[in-house]
Formats: structure tokens, C-alpha cells, sequence
């Protein structure tokens, strides 16, 4: 187990290398330097600012010299505001974000899990479709058309919620945890409900019936474990989807979450912002995926403790 | 060949899988709404130049924003551009965009898969671990990054999402062949004699296309969608062009008066959606009878 | 007094192709303390009728149109949810056929046996633990308080099925149903648990309903027999009325198939005038596979799973090859036609070395060496008719002339006994003797010289499998073949087979004539193998 671990955490080593590598000659390939978009810019200025920024070094000594800087966790400063360095940058908005995922995730799972319990239990039936049918249209109906339409009815026309904000008014949190953890409850509901039929039709489920265990011991204490492995696999790709959700929540209603920086950073050319952005993103999602994938060998006794097959 | 003939003419007519999945498939009522949508859809946008109701560029700039009527069906946009017109025209891109990126993800995820698959050993090793490495990347990201640094062209939209999507489909398609290997039809084709190359064709790909089709359906929709959020942040497709996601984008800006420009483009992207996932889900109990066996 | 008085059971399935009528009109009573044996082929609804008693059967698409199942006074078909969860697991017991499914992966041994108790009775969790514990120790599984700890990944099959048996015994049942509990077990696992059965049943006065398709089991275990047939009950009687007085021709019919025989007669192999006649020679071959390797930096470890091994197949005869489940038989046979590759050691086909062919001169060897599989479901391209399977071969090995292609396959069709106006159909519209049939006509299209076949009839009835095993000894004859034959069953190479080799962990640990082999087995292992064949039956007068 602790071998699992150790050696899926050495994989991940190369991935962020990768990352970081990719990232960083993307961002040294793209057309036009970072001071292009400003008003014209004496030759000279645009010399001191490279040389500030070390833009003239040879592309092999930026790339360790910023790798170096990034494992102390300094991404150096921003290129649009020079004034305000990105590790300041991402950790001002990261609280923000990380509380909608967590509160997306909660309604995601809370309402995903039910959904996908109620449906499996009469499958094909009425208890089976209407749940079913409402993750088809969380999946179909997508947040940046779910966001505004919530707005439109909630925060506009029955003027019940806030439009916008993050804890500035009361309630201004509802609307964007729902707008982003609607997808994710309809794959969970739908994941749920597949990972539960496929056990509750699996012989031991039967041995379980015959020994006069009642339904919802069976229900909980048979089925669920192995049942849910699907969803808990789910959760790391599931981090990584609220986080780039968060782009199109946070600027639907106008969060200063990551995300919005990240957004506004594309558009602004803000390489080192960019750079600094993806490569946090990149250990965050890394580390999820990490995590779901211990949690699922964990719940699975025949991984954990070495098959022997 | 005259023998032949009249052989299949003395013989009770065998029924393959494939026919009894299409009769599954006509019983289901939401795949085959989903698939009659679907056609409609794409006969649209094949034909948008020829029947579209308004020009691509006019501006009523005296009309404004107007809503549904006689004259344009879904209403105007602000410049006084005929709703109906730019969503049929930005249908095309969406769903151009959703074609061709799955095109691109099919064929290198078949290929992949199929080989790393049929050669097992080290090469499935390798090629199977930088397919996990691949997923381990934040692509979302990856692609924003791509459009920041190259440009917003669509042709760098197909390859991008493409790129991505192709890992999963080398992972269907790799377990597919993986399995198909063991099974003692294709162990009774070596022993036959048989070249690998026959039996890959001749044995493993028509087993295989059951789970390719079905997952295309699924590729597609979530390709659409992929290339709507980034064109709804504006990194995706770029004016004069226009695709669902960008008109969506624009609808909000203005939601508050004009309602209505948020509302049809969402529900013409909403619905195709639909369409494609139930079809997708209907094949896969059709081709599948095992899960569709209650 | 009967325990369980069953009246007029009728279950129907509703299918999209249908309503299959599983179980017509079955009645029948279960004396205290009694084994009912209820032997059946598949799909003859001996399962369902007795799942439907506990309401296990599926519903939909299973329902239960009418009936009565009496125990103690209480109607089973027509009792609350509550009673039937206290009769459930306390007072009948049910343990099922494959032991590697039917225990939950994901929990313990003990908690999976300690809720029974805690379910029915108000008794505490040490209490119900040391319960738990002792009837493991009963079952013959020592140590029972650590291996509670478990989980049934860490058990071998044999072992869960006594774990099944624990469960069931719990409780102290009244009744215990067994749905073919050894049918996945070796021969050996099989005895054991049968033994086991008859000690319980002795010490518990327990009465069990035994599901079985096999009757040689039920003349060892069972007080009385009921035999089933398209979900209608042919036959019932005392044990020893059904196998001395036979009244049913199905009865009959199934108790002809056992193959309980020795090899009969005109079929045999006769020794040539010339001595020199070995078409397979095979010497010192060895096979192995990648074994788990237990530390990080260790060594990869191999496993040989085909160990030195010599054995020649003659022209003409049946070469048996016997072992349990694991031994590398399969390997061996897939090894012998240069489907595995060998490590060491020779195989020579008519004299010719063919371990190190090259492609060329490998497809040529294939048309001489034939295999048929085990599963006739997954041996067969679900997405060819059968015209396509048997034209590939044909094609291939330019085997006939292509004017004469529809011709000669439908020949082949006629000479495995299926019907040329199929030809144009597909796997899965076939049944499981049909598809073996056709899988037999593609190996023989080639017309090979040796056909290799791994357990060809295993997955079959006892009917189907015997028209099966006469229809191998007819071609082999017929067509002057030589055969490998591989099976676990050895009743079936008794019958089918010249000589039997029976190999162990990879070896060959005897090979002789058959009846040799039978009557005077050397080692012990093969004492071990054949004292565990199910008792014989008392033989019939030819039907």
C-alpha cells in the first residue's frame, strides 16, 4: 500500500516536469513578446524591461532558472502588474476558488449520489427515469447556459438571490455552487447509478438476500462499498473539471477567484502569470488525481493488500 | 456465383448481430428522436448557405434588437442581425468542430489503441504509460494555453481538442483488442493460420466497432461542449466567424433586455446535446444486449 | 411430516422475445432430515424453482404465476417481507455454485458471517465471533478467528465454498439448499466437499434439497431424486427406485450419457503392423510464464507451467490428457500446436522439428494441426455465419476448389450433424452442442492430421456432451485422425480416450494405457484423482 503510494507520487514527478516544460516553451514560442499590446515602447525601454525580466538569457538558463524559483514556490512577477508578484496573485484568489469547488463538490455529490442511489434501486421505472433524465439534461445543458439562466430566473426576474459576488451579500454563493456542481452531480448521478446495478446484480448480493440481511443493509453495508469505487475514481478528473469550471463561473458572476485571473491573464498576455497559474493548477489536479486513486485502491481490499493473482 | 445465389435462396436466412442491434435500436424511442434531430441538424447546416432566411452580414442597425416575429423567427441581435441566420451558421462550426475533432481523436485513438492492444508486451507498456501521463495533464488548461499562444484559429481548435480526446479513445480501444486477443476465436484464427493483419481485420475490428461507434456518439457532444465553454470565454472561435458557444456568450451580455438571445442559441446547443448523448446511450444497449437486459 | 410441502409452482419469465414458461405446475415435499436431489440439464428450471421459494429469482422478469410452498405452516410464496426475511439465512439455508462470486469481495469473512447471526438472534458481537469461529473449525477451516479477519480474495474456491457452507450452517437451519455447490470445484475439492456435506447433515438432522445436473453425484448423496425437464418435474422416486427402475425416457436418456463406460470396442485403437508410427514426439518441454514477483529488486521469478514434459501421440489414437484445474494442461496442448511459445525441449511432427518455425512454414504446419476450445460461446467470430467461419479455412489452406467451396462446406455441415439449410446463420442463433459442431467442422475443414481438443464438452450437458464424445470417436475413426484430448473429467477420457496421460503442476506424472491407468493407477496423485470420481451407477440394461 505504502508502495502504491510512493511509487504513483514518483510518477507524478515527470508529469510536472513535463508540465512545466511544455508550458514554458509555449509561452517563449508564442508570437509577439509580453510588451507588445502597451503603447509603443522605446527600444530602450523594451531592453531594460527583458533584461529586468532575463528575457536575453539563453532559453535552457531561464527555463532552470525559473524552475528553481518555482519549486520555492516563486513564479516571479506579474507581467501586467509588475507591481504584484503571482504567488501573491495566486494566493489571493485561491481561497476563493477553492471554496466554490468544495462547496460545488458537496452539491455535486450530495445530490449526485442520492439521485443515483433512488434511480438503481427500481431501475427502469418511474424512480429510474425522472433522475435520470434530470442528469441528462445537468449533462446537456452546460454552466455557461446554466449560469446566466439562474441569474435570469433567480437573481432577476423572482429577484430571490444575488446576481453576483462572493461573500458579499447573503446568499451570493448559492447560485454559483449550484451553477458548478450541476455537471458533475449529473455524471455522479449517472456513475452511481451504473456502479450500483452492476453490484446489486452480482452473485454476493444474492448470498446477502438469502441470509435474511435486510434491503437497506444490503443497500449500505453490501453494495455501497463497491458500488461507489466508480465515483471515487471520478473525484480526481472531477477536481479538475469544477477547476477549469471555475473560469466560466467566476466570470459569469464575477468572482475574484483563479480562474477569473487565469481568464483575464490569457487575455492579457500575462505569460508569467499564465505560467505560474497552469503549473499550480497542474500539482492541485495532479495531487486530486493522486488522492481518488489511494481512496480507491484503499476501498478495495483485494488492491490493497496485493492481489494474488 | 450463379450457385451461390441459389444457395442463399435454399437457406434460412441468418440474422447478425448487427441487424439485431439496429431492430434494439428502432425500438428505443429517445435514440431514434435523437438521431431524426440529429439528421435534421446536419441537412441544416450542409444547406445553411442556400436556405439560410438572411444574408450572414446584414445589419438592420434601425431595427436593433428585436424580438421573435414573422419576420425573423427568433428575433434579432443587437446590430439588427437575424437570430436564426447566425445560429444556423454558427451551427456549422459547432458542429464542423465536433466532427472533425472526434475524426482526429478516432483515428489516432484507434490506431494507438489497436497497436499497443494486438503488440502487447513492452511496446503496450510504454505506449499505455504515456497515455496515463497524457491524462494526468490539466488539458483544459493546455488548450487555453495553445489559443493564447497561437491564436484563436479553428483549425488549431479541431487539433487541440482532438489531442485530447484520443486518450480515452485509445484506452476503449486498446482494452477492446486487449480482451478480444484472449478469446479463443481469434486463438482458433491463429491456429488457422491466419496473418495478423487478416485477423485484425477480419476478426477483431468488426467485434471492436460496436464500443467505437458508441463512443464516438459520446465523443462528439462533449467535443461541442468543450469548444462552446472556450468560445463562450472568448478564446475559442473568433468573430466574423461564429459557433453556438460564442452566440450563447453574447446572449448573456445582453440577457437582462434581450432575453431571447440567450435563450435560443442555448437551447439549439441544449438540444443537439441531447440528441447525441440519448443516441449514443441508445446504441450502446442496443449493441450491447447485455445491459440492456432487464 | 415434511418440512417444505411445495404445490403447483408456476414461474414465468417475461422477455422481450417472449414468455418462457421456467417452471410448470411442480410439486413435490422435503422430509425432515432428507436429501432431495433435483437433477436437471440446463435450462430445465431446476434453479429457478427453488431460487422462487426464497424470492430470488428477478421480478421483473421473473414472476410467480401460482403455488404454495409450505414450511412450517407458513405459505413462502405468499408470506410478508419480514417472515421471509426470518426464515432467509435462519431457518432454510442456501449456498450457491460458484463460491469465487458469491461471497462479497469487499467485506470480511467474519463480518459476512457474524451478521447472519446478529440478524436473526439478539446475541453480541463476541459471542456471535467465537460462534462464527467454531463452525469454520467445523467446516475444516483451521484457525478461525484469524482467518474471520480475512477477506474471500485470501481463500482458495474449495475453501469459500466451506466458507458458504459455514454461513449456511449458522444458524442451524432446517433446511439447506444447495444449488450445484462443487459444479465449479476440481474432482478432488468436489469429494471433499461432499464428504463434508454427509458429516454435517448426520451431526445438524439437516434436510437438503441438492441441485444438480450431475447424476452420478446424486447416487452418492441423495435419499430421493426428482428429475426436471423444461421446467416440469419427468420423474421422482427413492434413489435407488430411479437408477434400478427407470421409468422416463429423459431419465433414461441422461443416465445413458453418462459416460461411465470403458472405450467401446469397435472404436479403438488398433496397433499397426509397422511399430515405428508416432505422428507427435514430444521431449524435455518446457513452458513458462512470468510468475509474480514478491519483493521490488527481486529477481523476476518464472513459473513452469508446462515442466519437461515427454509424451508421443501415435497415428489413429486418442491420447487422454487429465489433470486438475491449474496443471498446465491447457498450456501444454496450446503449447504442443505452437500457439505458446516453448522455452526448451523439442515437439516433432512427423519427424519434423516445430518449436522454431518460420511464418511461412508455420502456416503450412497449421493445416495439419487442428484445436477445438473449451467455450463454444467464445470460440466462434460472433460476426460470421456459419458459410464465413467454415469458408476461411477453406480459402486459406486452398483445402477444396473454388467451384466446390459451397459444396464441400455444406458436407462439412452434414458430417458434424448440423443442417446445410443453417448455413446461412450466425453463432449466436445456434445452440451451445450446435456451435461446438461447427467449431469442430472448421478444425476438420483443413482436414489436419492431428486435432488437439481442450475440453471440448465441459461447458455442455450430459446429453449434448455425450452426442459429442460419440460423434469425436466416429470422425477419428472415420477420418483416420489423431487426437490429444484434454479434460478434467475422467469418466469422459475412460470413455473417449487409448491411452491418458495425467499431469500435475506441469508434469506428467503418469501415462499408460487407459484402463491400465484406471484399474492399477501408480502414483498417488492419480490413486487421489480417481478414488474421487463419484461413486458408479448401477448400471442399466441398454435403453
Amino acid at each position: 500500500m505504502l508502495k502504491f503510494i510512493f511509487f504513483r507520487m514518483l510518477q507524478a514527478i515527470p508529469v510536472l516536469l513535463i508540465v512545466i516544460a511544455v508550458t514554458f516553451i509555449l509561452i517563449r514560442q508564442a508570437p509577439g513578446g509580453p510588451f507588445d499590446s502597451e503603447k509603443a515602447v522605446s527600444p530602450y525601454v523594451l531592453e531594460k524591461l527583458n533584461e529586468r525580466y532575463h528575457l536575453d538569457d539563453p532559453l535552457y538558463q531561464q527555463f532552470f532558472d525559473y524552475l528553481g524559483n518555482a519549486v520555492t514556490g516563486d513564479f516571479g512577477p506579474s507581467f501586467k502588474y509588475p507591481t504584484r508578484s503571482v504567488s501573491e496573485m495566486i494566493f489571493t484568489g485561491l481561497p476563493i476558488t477553492f471554496e466554490l469547488a468544495i462547496n460545488a463538490m458537496v452539491v455535486a455529490l450530495i445530490i449526485g449520489i442520492s439521485a443515483g442511489l433512488i434511480a438503481a434501486l427500481r431501475p427502469n421505472t418511474a424512480q429510474d427515469y425522472i433522475p435520470m433524465s434530470a442528469a441528462m439534461i445537468g449533462i446537456c445543458m452546460p454552466s455557461f447556459l446554466m449560469g446566466p439562466l439562474l441569474v435570469l430566473v433567480f437573481g432577476i426576474w423572482l429577484e430571490w438571490l444575488p446576481v453576483s459576488g462572493w461573500g458579499y451579500s447573503a446568499g451570493d454563493k448559492i447560485l454559483p455552487s449550484i451553477t458548478l456542481g450541476a455537471t458533475y452531480a449529473a455524471y455522479i448521478a449517472r456513475l452511481s447509478r451504473g456502479g450500483m446495478l452492476e453490484i446489486l446484480s452480482q452473485d454476493f448480493i444474492r448470498t446477502a438476500r438469502a441470509k435474511g440481511i435486510p434491503e437497506h443493509i444490503i443497500l449500505f453495508k453490501h453494495a455501497l462499498r463497491g458500488g461507489l469505487l466508480p465515483v471515487v475514481s471520478f473525484l480526481g478528473p472531477a477536481i479538475a473539471g469544477l477547476l477549469s469550471g471555475s473560469f466560466v463561473v467566476e466570470t459569469i458572476f464575477q468572482i475574484p477567484g483563479l480562474g477569473r485571473f487565469y481568464v483575464q491573464a490569457a487575455f492579457n498576455r500575462d505569460y508569467t502569470m499564465i505560467m505560474g497559474t497552469t503549473i499550480f493548477f497542474s500539482v492541485l489536479i495532479i495531487l486530486f488525481n493522486l488522492l481518488s486513486d489511494i481512496i480507491a485502491v484503499m476501498l478495495n481490499p483485494r488492491l490493497s493488500y496485493g492481489d494474488k493473482n | 456465383m450463379t450457385a451461390n445465389q441459389t444457395l442463399r435462396a435454399d437457406t434460412i436466412q441468418g440474422r447478425s448481430l448487427w441487424q439485431d442491434a439496429i431492430t434494439r435500436l428502432r425500438k428505443n424511442h429517445l435514440a431514434m428522436a435523437g438521431l431524426v434531430i440529429l439528421i435534421i441538424m446536419v441537412v441544416v447546416a450542409l444547406l445553411t448557405p442556400w436556405i439560410a432566411p438572411y444574408s450572414y452580414e446584414v445589419q438592420d442597425l434601425d431595427l436593433g434588437a428585436s424580438p421573435p416575429s414573422a419576420a425573423h423567427w427568433l428575433g434579432t441581435d443587437t446590430f439588427g442581425r437575424d437570430l436564426l441566420t447566425r445560429v444556423m451558421y454558427g451551427g456549422r462550426v459547432s458542429l464542423a468542430v465536433g466532427f472533425i475533432a472526434t475524426t482526429v481523436a478516432l483515428v489516432i485513438g484507434v490506431f494507438w489503441g489497436a497497436i499497443a492492444g494486438y503488440a502487447g508486451g513492452r511496446t503496450d507498456a510504454f505506449m499505455m504509460r504515456l497515455v496515463d501521463i497524457l491524462y494526468a495533464l490539466p488539458f483544459m488548461i493546455f488548450i487555453i494555453l495553445l489559443m493564447v499562444v497561437f491564436g484563436r484559429s479553428i483549425l488549431l481548435l479541431f487539433l487541440a481538442i482532438g489531442c485530447v480526446e484520443w486518450l480515452t479513445m485509445a484506452r476503449i480501444v486498446r482494452g477492446q483488442v486487449l480482451s478480444l486477443r484472449q478469446q479463443e476465436f481469434v486463438e482458433a484464427a491463429v491456429a488457422m493460420g491466419l496473418s495478423p493483419l487478416t485477423i485484425i481485420i477480419r476478426h477483431i475490428i468488426p467485434n471492436i466497432l460496436g464500443p467505437i461507434i458508441v463512443y464516438v456518439t459520446l465523443t462528439i457532444p462533449s467535443v461541442m461542449l468543450l469548444e462552446a465553454f472556450l468560445s463562450f470565454l472568448g478564446l475559442g472561435i473568433q468573430p466574423p466567424q461564429s459557433s453556438w458557444g460564442l452566440l450563447i456568450s453574447y446572449g448573456v451580455e445582453t440577457m437582462e433586455e434581450y432575453p431571447w438571445l440567450l435563450l435560443y442559441p442555448g437551447l439549439v446547443l441544449s438540444v443537439t446535446l441531447f440528441s447525441l448523448n440519448f443516441l449514443g446511450d441508445g446504441l450502446r444497449d442496443a449493441l450491447d444486449p447485455k445491459t440492456s437486459k432487464d | 411430516m415434511p418440512v417444505l410441502s411445495v404445490k403447483n409452482l408456476t414461474v414465468n419469465f417475461y422477455t422481450r422475445d417472449g414468455i418462457v414458461n421456467a417452471v410448470k405446475d411442480v410439486s413435490y415435499d422435503v422430509d425432515a432430515g432428507e436429501v432431495l436431489a433435483i437433477v436437471g440439464e440446463s435450462g430445465s428450471g431446476k434453479s429457478v424453482s427453488s431460487h422462487a421459494l426464497l424470492d430470488l429469482i428477478a421480478r421483473p422478469p421473473g414472476k410467480i404465476e401460482s403455488g404454495h410452498a409450505y414450511f412450517n405452516d407458513i405459505d413462502l410464496l405468499n408470506c410478508s417481507k419480514q417472515q421471509m426475511r426470518s426464515i432467509r439465512g435462519n431457518k432454510i439455508a442456501m449456498i450457491f455454485q460458484d463460491p469465487m462470486t458469491s461471497l462479497n469481495p469487499y467485506m470480511t469473512i467474519g463480518s459476512q458471517l457474524i451478521e447472519v447471526l446478529t440478524t436473526h438472534s439478539v446475541v453480541d458481537k463476541k459471542t456471535a465471533t467465537l460462534k462464527a469461529a467454531h463452525v469454520l473449525e467445523e467446516v475444516g477451516i483451521s484457525d478461525g478467528l484469524k482467518r474471520l479477519k480475512q477477506y474471500p480474495h485470501e481463500f482458495s474456491g474449495g475453501m469459500r465454498q466451506r466458507v458458504m457452507i459455514a454461513m449456511a450452517l449458522l444458524t442451524e437451519p432446517e433446511l439447506l439448499i444447495a444449488d450445484e455447490p462443487t459444479t465449479a470445484l476440481d474432482v478432488t475439492i468436489q469429494a471433499q466437499i461432499f464428504e463434508l456435506l454427509h458429516a454435517l447433515r448426520k451431526r445438524y438432522n439437516i434436510a437438503i434439497i441438492f441441485i444438480t445436473h450431475d447424476l452420478a453425484v446424486v447416487a452418492q448423496l441423495a435419499d430421493r431424486v426428482l428429475v426436471m425437464k423444461d421446467g416440469a418435474i419427468v420423474e421422482q422416486g427413492t434413489t435407488a427406485e430411479i437408477f434400478a427402475n427407470t421409468q422416463h425416457d429423459y431419465t433414461k436418456n441422461l443416465l445413458a450419457a453418462i459416460p461411465n463406460s470403458q472405450k467401446p470396442e469397435q472404436y479403438r485403437y488398433q496397433v499397426p503392423a509397422h511399430n515405428n508410427n508416432s505422428i507427435l514426439e514430444i521431449t524435455k518441454l518446457t513452458t513458462r510464464f512470468p510468475g509474480l514477483s514478491s519483493g521490488l529488486f527481486q529477481k523476476k521469478q518464472y513459473l513452469n507451467a508446462v515442466d519437461n514434459v515427454d509424451l508421443s501421440l501415435k497415428k489413429g489414437e486418442i491420447l487422454g490428457l487429465v489433470g486438475e484445474s491449474g496443471c498446465g494442461k491447457s498450456t501444454l496442448s496450446k503449447t504442443i500446436i505452437q500457439l505458446i511459445d516453448s522455452h526448451e525441449g523439442s515437439v516433432k511432427f512427423e519427424g519434423e522439428e516445430i518449436t522454431s518455425l518460420d511464418s511461412k512454414h508455420l502456416k503450412r504446419l497449421r493445416k495439419d494441426l487442428q484445436i477445438i476450445f473449451q467455450d463454444p460461446y467464445a470460440s466462434l467470430n460472433p460476426r460470421m455465419s456459419v458459410y464465413d467461419i467454415l469458408l476461411e479455412p477453406l480459402k486459406l489452406h486452398q483445402a477444396a476448389p473454388k467451384d466446390q467451396l459451397d459444396q464441400r462446406i455444406k458436407e462439412l455441415m452434414r458430417e458434424v450433424g448440423l443442417s446445410p439449410s443453417d448455413i446461412r446463420k450466425y453463432p449466436h442463433e445456434f445452440s451451445g452442442g450446435q456451435r461446438q459442431r461447427i467449431a469442430i467442422a472448421r478444425a476438420l475443414a483443413v482436414a489436419p492430421k492431428v486435432i488437439v481438443a481442450d475440453e471440448p464438452v465441459s461447458a455442455l450437458d450430459v446429453t449434448i456432451q455425450a452426442q459429442i464424445l460419440d460423434l469425436f470417436l466416429q470422425l477419428v475413426k472415420r477420418r483416420g485422425l489423431s487426437m490429444i484430448f484434454v479434460s478434467h473429467d475422467l469418466s469422459v477420457i475412460r470413455y473417449l480416450c487409448d491411452r491418458t496421460a495425467v499431469m500435475s503442476e506441469g508434469k506428467i506424472i503418469e501415462v499408460d494405457q487407459t484402463e491400465t491407468v484406471f484399474n492399477h493407477p501408480k502414483n498417488v496423485y492419480t490413486q487421489k484423482l480417481i478414488a474421487a470420481i463419484p461413486t458408479e451407477i448401477p448400471h442399466q440394461s441398454p435403453a
